[in-house]
């Protein structure tokens, strides 16, 4: 990962570029290849992060509780506000369909400070999702 | 109605008329109107400007007085249009702006990336849909491309050939970029973002 980003960290180096610490609201819309990646996002700029919102679809990957948590709320000591909507595709339908992630996951202490989630497995469209309540994204509305 | 009769009408009936006008119209009707009070009335109806389809003659013909005279803070403009603007953004009151990227902006000057970091405060990029952003990519960079390091979404603020710059002003920014990185290295030079969309 860091190989990655190591040229770019070279010219920010070079330049001695002044990073972003004053980010408060942070929005992510539309499909994304770099969920992964997101961890090194709020990394860097998680710190002063207080409204976080996710309408995002990915694939190769459902992350449950624990992963956001570890990827993203760690990262953001004065997050207050996290609306979110998850949505992925099934890759591999049957090795992948009978799986699901484990709610409780999203019950430990960090995740009470934050709204109720819903998480859902469409067998018959091959995709799922996990999206924080009440939900502000049509999307769900509609599903549901 | 002649326009001395509209002149006659009262403030309260002008204002309400004003708000079944777009701001082009507006200036379109009343500029070089010598009435200050007409001129004062009309100040919060043109206060956020889309110039997106107006052509090359009425941009020439109102535009500079437009932005340099009148209390514009938000202005809507096509990329291409960028160049025109760009001049006189220092001498106007612009702050805000969403540009409707048609994915050929990598011709802004140099210079017109100066006014753009030193004058504005939020940005705003959004994708005219029309465009087939990755066909264009990929027609503007056939082989062994930078279309890595281009983004056809607001190239003009996206970091190219290693420049130093930052948007010291910035506040607000929605931009689409295609990787994380590209959000990563933006953000060393917009030290002063609040609130950001990526998309």
């Amino acid at each position: 990962m860091q190989d990655e980003f190591s040229y770019y960290i070279k010219i920010i180096n070079a330049e001695n570029a002044i990073p972003c610490k004053t980010l408060r609201r942070v929005t992510f819309t539309g499909e994304t290849k770099y969920f992964h990646q997101f961890n090194k996002f709020f990394a860097a700029f998680g710190s002063t992060i207080e409204s976080l919102t996710l309408d995002i679809l990915i694939n190769f990957a459902r992350p449950n509780g624990s992963d956001l948590e570890h990827d993203l709320l760690d990262k953001m000591p004065l997050l207050s506000s996290f609306d979110f909507l998850i949505n992925w595709r099934v890759v591999n339908r049957n090795s992948d369909v009978a799986s699901t992630i484990d709610i409780q996951t999203f019950q430990s202490v960090t995740w009470q400070k934050f709204n109720p989630v819903v998480y859902w497995n469409d067998i018959d469209d091959s995709s799922g999702g996990i999206c924080s309540l009440p939900c502000k994204f049509n999307y769900v509305r509609d599903l549901f | 109605m002649a326009k001395e009769q509209l002149l006659d009408l009262p403030n309260e009936l002008l204002l309400f008329i004003f708000q079944y006008l777009s701001a082009i119209e507006l200036i379109t009707t009343f500029s070089g109107l010598q009435s200050s009070r007409i001129q004062a009335l009309l100040e919060p109806f043109i206060s956020c400007l889309d110039i997106s389809e107006e052509n090359d003659e009425w941009i020439q013909t109102y535009l500079p007085d437009a932005l340099t005279q009148r209390q514009i803070v938000h202005l809507r403009l096509k990329d291409k249009q960028i160049h025109f603007v760009s001049r006189y953004l220092s001498s106007s009151n612009i702050q805000s702006m969403n540009v409707i990227s048609l994915g050929l902006n990598s011709e802004l000057s140099e210079d017109d990336r100066v006014e753009l970091r030193q004058c504005l405060k939020k940005l705003y990029i959004t994708v005219d849909c029309r465009i087939k952003k990755e066909k264009l990519i990929k027609e503007l960079f056939p082989k062994n491309s930078n279309a890595e390091y281009f983004s056809s979404t607001g190239c003009f603020i996206y970091p190219v050939n290693d420049q130093v710059y930052s948007f010291a002003q910035l506040t607000h920014l929605s931009i689409g970029l295609p990787t994380i990185r590209d959000v990563f290295m933006l953000l060393h030079r917009l030290p002063n973002l609040q609130d950001l969309r990526v998309s």
